[in-house]
């Protein structure tokens, strides 16, 4: 094969790879996005069982639906509202992630317990007290 | 926030969109008019600071442009590439320069060389084999055009007009202009516009040795008193008037509408002549009787070229009636063809309607400018029973492995002259040929009935006469029609003391070239 | 139970794979080079894509130590972009793609100490008003002393010794720290305001005041120095990070209306903003019109596949190296490679936002946003100038522009934005 012919092939292999290169990426791209927003706003697995609602107002026992994201604390705009003196305005969250349950804390002035343990970022499985301040709940399938 | 920046991403993502519509636009959508922008007065929008593609000029230096070919593949302009890798274009033919024009880079290119050019350089009509080439950047050959031109008769019309000239003691440089087709199909046989030059050195690999190949093209000697640059194709472009062959339109509008029959007599000095429009009077000279005639049928004063007769004949019809028919042979009208055709015209625009025009006219003299080519479309229109077909010079286009591409189809148009009305005109036209004292007598071929009709036209250049022959062969059924006219001096030195005079006429100029042309094509029979 | 945070890996696949498919494509636009210039393989090129692709291989792998969390699908794409960038300036000129090399590694370099320091991202936004300050003393330190180097007509590049910087390409970046600082602070304010007059709620534009003067004098200070394409885009960031950080749309609009009044004004002020949207509506007339009609036809002779690597004629284009990188990419690669680059550059627009909306907080939301604006807008403009969607203006096209300051900050965006990303966690495999 002679050099032009060569390069004619090469300059259409280079398109094609081109090509081929940013299928990859999207498709990598979508199958993340996919992932996430499958977690953020469907139903998830599972809920929260108030066990001690300190100043609340709420009663043990009484049980919450979760999101794939959810928000924790005082300020009105979290997904479930903590309205005690020991909850910050926005304390934590619960997050569902392909198959298992995370908790972490936003900077939150007095911090978040698993199992009676201080974390910043944690596993949550069923049936762990999560504590966000003076108030504990219970996850729950 | 969040909703903020995802309405922001939509934005940036629509913006890209537009961005790549833009890119379409000039990359695809008018990337050929960019591709092709070569210099200020062709594709270039305004003339004032027109930017040159730079890419073209090399392209230019890479392809191999097409060849042009008689109807019978003789070749008449061939390319070669010499030694250096430049590629030049030879032209066997100098006869044809104009019809096929030039190809420089210093000064563009023209005749079919400018309008074909696409196809010469390998851009429409490609087969896949060239646009393969193009991808691979290989040189690319362009398409061969194959004309329906015959180089026999184009040869019998330039050693017939070398001949004529000489016969007749007038120099070999006198500008002349010749062109004959096929008038059932419209197909050019012939096309010789005189001076011609040779436009093989205006493609050079230098603009300096093309500037001096122009040069020298414009001092080719012409003759004293008469505009003869050879660069001119008198055959579309040139404008002379037509003389008493525009009798034929006169005749034709006559016997159609039924205002005059050919058996109408003339006598006296209705005949003979002085006579007066509107103070204005026409000589006896103009009437061309033969000696002792002071008479003639319309159908005679056809034959012997009467003025006066014909005069009254246009006065007769009227303006109305006379640009009618005119219009019908497409006199006024743009003529479609493969290359540029200057239209003719028996009135310029916003001249008054008057009856001395309008009867100098009817002779071919007053305002009436035509070209050879629009004399020879009524010749065959008048040969095809008032049908007439619209010339053309291509006959096909070939890839250089052969494929066809694009091929001629005649376009036949109606004249609005009944087919007995051409028939009786036909039959005029024979008789100018060989009837008695018929003025067409130097056009009879042995054996071949040949209709046609002289003409001698004053310019307005006292040294000047246009000289005019136009007819057809065979007459029953044409298979040629010819235009010739010659811009002669007034006095041809060459006639001897045989005729009354030594003034320069279509007969003994133009009509001997003609028949050489039609004895050629019928010879040579296609 | 529960556990600890998650294992940090030490490696990035994805980012692996991606890397290992752009250095195929480099590799192959290099040989298609080589092949156009000399019928064959020339080593001494196959040797500056071996520097290149192991610069960007060894980074890969140290951002695996340094930023394992952080996203994978970007780097890959800006190696990419580099690459072809470099190919085509190689090709133009090899002198120019040396020192793009040079630049490009350098960048390498720059990328990974951006996402070292600071430790923590929101410690930038303690030293906002130094950022700002900084920047603009640059700038006017060019206007005294600064020099013409790459013929913009305007003095854009300041020397220090041997190295010659273009500030404004840095003070874009700092900039964007300042209004993502200020804006995040001021959040709570500028959304609240109960200010009425005449029955009308104004929007608490006193709020705005601090950031208004340090974004006016960075303008001044642009438009003296006849940058006006870089101004055009102080202008955008401005308005795409007002309108994302404050939820009231007064701001936006306000802003656009501050947007056209200053384009309008610059029009009847600035004699060459006069040329430059002449020589925009009718190139054709005007004999400055020069570069960008021989832009124009250098798209034109790309078509859809490209002329090949090499194989065009993209030299007649002015300043093909820089300012009309895309057209003379738009000649050798044609549309369908330039429409790709355009999803190349969407790609990292696309994540750069991605980012900045899993970001959980303000400040890192406003900054990778406006990080990620200041590349698309510079895009946008750069490809529209040479387009003819817009007037041209000398703005560089982030990673295929010859260029080292703007190499330079571009992967210092590049690196914030992965930064964030790594807070976020983004690229976390299951």
């Amino acid at each position: 094969m002679s050099v032009d012919v060569l390069l004619f092939w090469g300059r259409v292999a280079f398109l094609v790879g081109l090509y081929c290169f940013l299928a990859f990426v999207v498709l990598a791209l979508t199958r993340d996005l996919r992932s996430r927003s499958a977690s953020e706003d469907e139903a998830a697995p599972g809920e929260l069982v108030v066990i001690d609602p300190a100043g609340t107002g709420y009663r043990p026992n009484d049980a919450f639906p979760l999101r794939g994201e959810t928000l924790l604390g005082r300020a009105p705009d979290n997904t479930i509202a903590l309205m005690d003196d020991t909850v910050s305005g926005h304390h934590g969250r619960l997050l569902y992630r392909r198959g298992s349950w995370q908790v972490e804390d936003l900077k939150s002035t007095n911090g978040i317990t698993l199992n009676g343990r201080k974390v910043e970022r944690a596993r949550v499985e069923y049936g762990d007290i999560v504590g966000f301040g003076s108030v504990t709940v219970k996850l729950v399938k | 926030m969040n909703a903020n920046i995802r309405r922001l991403a939509i934005v940036f993502t629509i913006i890209f969109g537009l961005i790549s519509l833009d890119l379409v636009y000039y990359q695809v959508i008018d990337a050929g008019t960019l591709d092709n922008t070569a210099s200020a007065g062709s594709d270039c929008p305004s003339s004032a600071a027109c930017f040159h593609n730079p890419r073209i000029l090399l392209q230019e230096q890479d392809v191999i442009r097409g060849g042009f070919y008689d109807r019978n593949g003789t070749i008449l302009v061939g390319r070669w590439r010499k030694p250096d890798g430049f590629v030049q274009t030879i032209y066997k033919d100098w006869s044809l320069a104009q019809t096929i024009g030039y190809h420089s880079i210093t000064y563009g290119d023209s005749g079919l060389q400018a309008s074909l050019n696409s196809y010469l350089v390998g851009q429409s009509g490609t087969s896949w084999s060239q646009t393969f080439n193009s991808w691979l950047h290989r040189p690319v050959t362009g398409d061969d055009v194959y004309l329906t031109i015959d180089d026999k008769v184009q040869q019998a019309a330039v050693s017939a007009i070398q001949s004529s000239l000489a016969e007749n003691g007038l120099s070999p440089n006198t500008p002349a202009a010749a062109v004959a087709f096929n008038p059932t199909t419209g197909q050019i046989l012939a096309m010789v516009s005189k001076p011609y030059f040779d436009p093989t050195c205006l493609d050079s690999e230098s603009h300096a040795a093309e500037y001096a190949c122009y040069q020298r093209i414009e001092a080719i000697p012409g003759v004293p008193n008469v505009q003869a640059s050879p660069l001119v194709n008198r055959v579309t472009d040139g404008l002379f008037p037509p003389g008493s062959t525009f009798k034929t339109v006169t005749l034709a509008g006559g016997l159609d509408t039924g205002d005059v029959s050919l058996s109408d007599e003339f006598s006296g000095s209705q005949a003979t002549g002085p006579y007066t429009i509107d103070g204005y009077t026409l000589t006896n000279a103009t009437s061309n009787l033969p000696p002792g005639r002071t008479a003639a049928s319309l159908l005679q004063a056809f034959m012997w070229s009467d003025n006066i007769v014909y005069a009254q004949v246009g006065l007769k019809l009227g303006w109305s009636t006379l640009l009618r028919y005119a219009n019908g042979f497409r006199l006024g009208q743009p003529i479609p063809f493969d290359i540029p055709v200057s239209p003719s015209s028996i009135l310029a625009p916003g001249e008054k309607h008057d009856d001395i025009t309008l009867a100098t006219s009817a002779f071919g003299q007053g305002h009436d400018q035509v070209t050879p080519m629009q004399m020879m479309l009524i010749a065959g229109a008048i040969a095809d029973g008032g049908k007439l077909a619209l010339p053309t010079l291509v006959k096909a286009i070939k890839t250089p492995e052969g494929t066809v591409v694009k091929s001629d189809s005649p376009s036949i148009h109606d004249t609005s002259i009944s087919a007995s009305t051409a028939a009786k005109v036909r039959y005029a036209m024979e008789q100018v040929v060989s009837g008695y004292y018929g003025s067409g007598y130097e056009a009879a071929i042995p054996g071949i009935l040949v209709a046609g009709k002289t003409g001698t036209a004053q310019t307005g250049n006292p040294n000047q006469l246009d000289t005019w022959f136009i007819s057809f062969a065979p007459a029953d059924h044409p298979t040629v029609a010819v235009a010739v006219v010659v811009q002669a001096p007034s006095y041809c030195p060459g006639l001897g003391a045989a005729y009354t005079d030594s003034t320069c006429e279509g007969a003994y100029i133009s009509a001997p070239i003609a028949r050489q042309i039609m004895e050629t094509a019928i010879q040579d029979g296609d | 139970m529960g556990s600890l945070a998650l294992q940090r890996r030490a490696t990035r696949p994805v980012e692996l794979t991606g890397l290992m498919f752009a250095a195929a494509l480099v590799i192959l636009a290099f040989m298609l080079l080589s092949g156009a210039s000399t019928g064959g393989i020339q080593s001494g090129l196959m040797f500056r894509v071996g520097i290149y692709l192991g610069a960007a291989l060894v980074t890969s792998l140290l951002l695996a130590r340094l930023v394992p969390d952080a996203d994978q699908l970007i780097f890959p794409v800006v190696v990419l972009l580099g690459g072809i960038g470099l190919v085509e300036i190689t090709r133009l000129d090899p002198p120019y793609g040396d020192r793009q090399l040079l630049w490009l590694c350098i960048g390498d370099v720059v990328l990974l100490a951006a996402t070292v320091w600071p430790r923590n991202i929101n410690r930038l936004r303690l030293y906002k008003y130094t950022w700002a300050v900084i920047g603009c003393f640059l700038i006017a330190l060019t206007i005294v002393h600064g020099s013409d180097v790459g013929a913009a007509g305007y003095p854009r590049w300041i020397g220090f010794g041997p190295i010659v910087l273009q500030p404004v390409e840095f003070l874009k970046i700092f900039m964007v720290i300042f209004f993502a600082a200020y804006l995040d602070e001021k959040r709570e304010l500028l959304s609240g305001g109960r200010l009425e007059i005449a029955g009308i709620r104004l929007p608490p534009i006193q709020y705005l005041i601090p950031l208004l003067i340090m974004w006016g004098l960075s303008l001044l200070l642009l438009i003296r120095q006849d940058d006006l394409g870089s101004a055009l885009l102080f202008l955008g960031i401005f308005l795409a990070m007002l309108y994302v950080g404050t939820s009231r749309p007064i701001f936006p609009a306000l802003g656009g209306g501050l947007f056209v009044l200053g384009t309008v004004a610059s029009y009847f002020l600035f004699s060459h903003v006069r040329l430059r949207t002449d020589i925009w509506l009718n190139p054709w007339n005007n004999s400055a019109g020069y570069q960008l009609i021989q832009g124009l036809f250098a798209f034109a002779a790309g078509g859809i596949g490209g002329q090949g690597i090499g194989l065009g004629h993209p030299g007649f284009v002015p300043v093909a190296d820089s300012d009309f990188i895309w057209a003379a990419l738009g000649e050798e690669i044609g549309l369908a490679g330039l429409m790709a680059l355009l999803i190349a550059y969407l790609v990292l627009v696309y994540r750069g936002f991605d980012i900045a909306v899993t970001a959980r907080d303000g400040f890192q939301k406003l900054l990778a946003a406006g990080l990620v604006s200041v590349f698309a807008i510079q895009a946008i403009v750069i490809i529209g100038g040479n387009t003819r969607l817009i007037p041209l203006t000398g703005v560089p096209l982030p990673f295929l522009s010859y260029g080292g300051s703007s190499i330079v900050a571009n992967f210092i965006i590049i690196g914030l934005l992965l930064k964030v990303s790594q807070t976020v966690g983004m690229g976390r495999p299951s």
